[in-house]
């Protein structure tokens, strides 16, 4: 009986039982998966690459400096994109939320737009700002800032009545109505709003960048495309879901739940994605 | 009537269904009058208005037609004077009790010090001494219906609004807070306006009763209550006086009621 | 959409707002066509690709090709979601998995559907149908796993067999979250065609504003920004949403998942 066995194994359990295990468990069988399926060699090597192929690929770009370029020029631009995003969209939601008046005048006009998408907007983006980081700038804003305004005047309605009116009762003026009831209590709203505008902004950056881009992550996809060159395809798609994959657990996962629980008010079902 | 905290006079609220466009009358014409440290409480069948009368004297509904007046001054907007009290505690979630409670003096203008001192002298009123730094949903129904308490009572209002406050939780909590209550009252003798469905509850806590009838409500007789205080549930149970007024309202409220009751199929 | 006069009024006063706003900018600052056009040259602009049926032939290709990509979509993503769902393991397993590919649906893999399929119809419909199955299959698969034990229990013990299991329990049990996934998966669809046909098509709403751009034709760019813009408003609010409605309704609590 080796007495090193069983202490050995107390840790494997542990590790096994961790949730950062469980989240990766399912991406190592499908990378297992792909593996196998490239070592197969179902489809021509022109038109899938294994893992062992991306991993090695992007050590090289690692190696060269060259994905370090690209993905922080395509962070620049997003966080860029997001900072505008939430100044805009942050005062316009409770802008919307409090007045009636601008509720029912935008509201229309907020549906259309938001109808429109942000994609359509790129040709006369285009024309009027080139292929410059502003195009990609408003395209980002442009989608973050509906369902952040929608998430806000949600919030905005959810505040309970009594609330407003319990403030009011004791001495609340509008000032104090909006800074101590109306913002805070929004603010679990104005939390899933961000989580689901950076989802959106994410997407956005990418679309641009594969239809407009000069360099970024999205660039580096669609010029591999034309130049053949699958692997960094699939590096770029890679790159993506992990960065956003990480955005989302590490940042704004626990920033909801720090927010909407602490208050103890009442989470929506399941994840925005 | 002259001299009275708040007088309520010929008070008539209409209002326009959404569904239908007709014009529904919810109140009409209430005239009764509050004296200062009194107690004094609204008794009625579901919808027979007395939820809006207390909403139109805090200053949340307008009314329609008639006046009420504090301190004979006409109402016009909520404010700190007129504390409420709401069935669904209201407090503030992200606050913690003890800033709750000091919510008001806050407003007010008083200083970090001053309030917080203030606000853990009424907490502990309510009993709830050492949950100054918890949140409300840690607490209790009960215990967040005393944290709403303690945060008008605060603020000193001239009258304390109570809409139904103890509807909300368990009835063996629900009359250890009408004992609270009753002692805080008879403590400290704030003016309270106390809206319910439960007679008992009425006739336990008021001076008087005000007895509504069905909507359109007017006021059907108003209870002067005898009773003896300090008043406790344990002695009560028992007592013919505590019984007969009971009964006597109950028949109030059963005279209309027989009318409308259903025929069983 | 049978809406009362006046609730008609107020939904559209604020475009002719819009418009006179825009008529009115575009008369006094006397920009150049070629920057932004005026009220009136997007309605000639209309009325000719009306006439010479470019313009019904460009809605009819991106109509075809959403109806083709949702049709695959919806064969192939509503059964994967119940079979993912209906095992609580399986798919608490599988569900970061989904959550992943969800995010990465649509747009991102055009650059490889277009190394895999070429340019063209092929490629336009597998975004489209990339975008709205993975949507689809999560939130299947979210909304039959939440179907309570107990009811699947009940059933078995009423008798029923796999398959009608599937059709009289998963498929109506989950059947909000699969509109629910319908509705935000065609939302990126419709986005993903428009991206996909400005790269990869030569017919087609994002074609044609790919084209006019090239020629400066901003008229174009702008109408076929505004009939994108009614497609899917009619889509969404006329079919999906009120859709989406009565499903939630009638069965109970929503599970919005996007």
């Amino acid at each position: 009986m080796a007495s090193a066995a069983v202490p050995a194994r107390g840790i494997l359990r542990r590790v096994a039982r961790s949730p950062v295990t469980k989240a990766l468990f399912p991406f190592a069988i499908v990378v297992a998966l792909w593996w196998s399926i490239a070592a197969a060699r179902v489809f021509p090597s022109a038109f899938f690459v294994g893992p062992d192929v991306v991993a090695a690929k992007i050590g090289e770009l690692l190696y060269k400096g060259i994905l370090v370029g690209y993905l922080r020029d395509s962070i620049e631009r997003l966080a860029s994109g997001i900072v505008w995003g939430l100044a805009v969209g942050i005062p316009a939601g409770f802008l919307i939320g409090l007045s009636p008046l601008a509720r029912r005048f935008s509201w229309p006009l907020l549906l259309f737009f938001q109808a429109v998408g942000d994609i359509a907007w790129l040709p006369i983006l285009i024309i009027w700002f080139g292929f410059s980081l502003t195009s990609v700038t408003f395209v980002i804003v442009y989608t973050v800032i509906f369902p952040l305004m929608v998430s806000i005047v949600a919030g905005v309605d959810s505040i309970p009545t009594d609330m407003v009116r319990a403030a009011r009762a004791l001495g609340a003026r509008r000032r104090h109505v909006l800074v101590d009831v109306i913002l805070p209590g929004a603010l679990p709203a104005v939390a899933t709003g961000i989580r689901t505008g950076l989802g959106y902004g994410w997407r956005a950056l990418i679309a641009a960048e594969i239809i407009v881009g000069t360099s970024g992550i999205g660039f580096m996809m669609f010029d591999a495309r034309r130049a053949g060159q699958v692997t960094e395809v699939f590096v770029g798609m890679i790159i993506l879901g992990i960065l956003w994959y990480a955005t989302d657990a590490l940042f704004l996962a626990p920033f909801e739940r720090a927010t909407v629980e602490r208050w103890g008010m009442v989470r929506r079902a399941g994840a925005p994605v | 009537m002259t001299g009275e905290l708040l007088v309520v006079d010929g008070l008539k609220k209409s209002y326009v269904d959404a569904y239908t466009q007709e014009e529904v009358v919810a109140i009409d014409g209430l005239s009764f009058s509050v004296g200062e440290g009194e107690l004094v409480a609204i008794l009625g069948p579901s919808g027979c208005g007395k939820t809006t009368v207390l909403n139109i004297i805090a200053g949340f509904v307008e009314l329609t037609e008639g006046s009420v007046l504090l301190r004979g001054k006409p109402i016009r907007e909520p404010g700190p004077d007129r504390g409420v009290v709401f069935q669904s505690f209201a407090l503030f979630p992200w606050k913690t009790v003890l800033a709750n409670v000091a919510f008001g003096l806050k407003m007010r203008g008083a200083g970090r010090r001053e309030r917080e001192g203030i606000a853990r002298e009424y907490l502990e009123l309510v009993g709830l001494r050492g949950f100054e730094n918890k949140y409300p949903h840690e607490l209790s129904g009960g215990m967040q219906q005393r944290v709403g308490v303690a945060r008008v009572l605060a603020n000193e209002p001239d009258v304390m609004l109570m809409d139904e406050p103890f509807a909300s939780v368990d009835a063996q909590t629900r009359m250890k807070l009408q004992e609270d209550l009753t002692r805080i009252w008879e403590e400290r003798h704030p003016t309270i306006f106390f809206v319910t469905h439960d007679v008992e509850e009425a006739v336990f806590l008021s001076d008087r009763v005000i007895v509504l009838t069905p909507r359109p409500g007017r006021v059907r007789q108003i209870v002067d209550i005898e009773i003896r205080r300090p008043r406790v549930w344990r002695r009560l149970v028992d007592d013919d006086s505590f019984r007969r007024t009971t009964q006597d309202i109950i028949d109030l409220l059963g005279e209309e009621r027989d009318d409308r009751r259903p025929v069983a199929p | 959409m049978i809406l009362p006069g006046s609730r008609l009024a107020w939904f559209v006063a604020p475009f002719l707002v819009l418009v006179l706003l825009w008529w009115g900018v575009v008369a006094a600052t006397d920009v150049p066509a070629r920057i932004m056009p005026s009220p009136q040259a997007v309605w000639a602009a209309a009325v000719e690709q009306f006439r010479t049926g470019q313009l019904q032939g460009h809605i009819m290709a991106s109509l075809r090709r959403v109806l083709i990509g949702v049709a695959l979509a919806v064969v192939t993503g509503i059964p994967f979601g119940i079979a993912l769902g209906t095992n609580r393991r399986v798919s608490s397993f599988f569900s970061p998995l989904l959550r992943f590919s969800v995010a990465l649906a649509g747009i991102a893999w055009i650059p490889l559907a277009t190394l895999w399929l070429g340019f063209g119809e092929q490629a336009v419909i597998f975004i489209i149908w990339n975008a709205v199955f993975f949507a689809l299959a999560y939130n299947t698969m979210l909304g039959v796993s939440r179907i309570p034990s107990q009811l699947l229990r009940a059933a078995r013990s009423l008798g029923a067999t796999r398959a009608r299991l599937f059709f009289e329990v998963f498929l109506p049990g989950g059947l909000p979250s699969i509109v629910t996934g319908m509705r935000v998966g065609m939302g990126y669809g419709w986005r993903g065609l428009i991206a996909a046909e400005i790269i990869a098509s030569s017919a087609g709403l994002g074609y044609a504003l790919f084209l006019a751009q090239k020629f400066y034709r901003t008229d174009i760019i702008v109408l076929s920004m505004i009939i994108i813009g009614l497609l899917w408003l009619l889509m969404d609010r006329l079919v999906l949403a009120p859709l989406e409605r009565k499903t939630v309704e009638r069965w109970g609590m929503k599970q919005a998942v996007r």
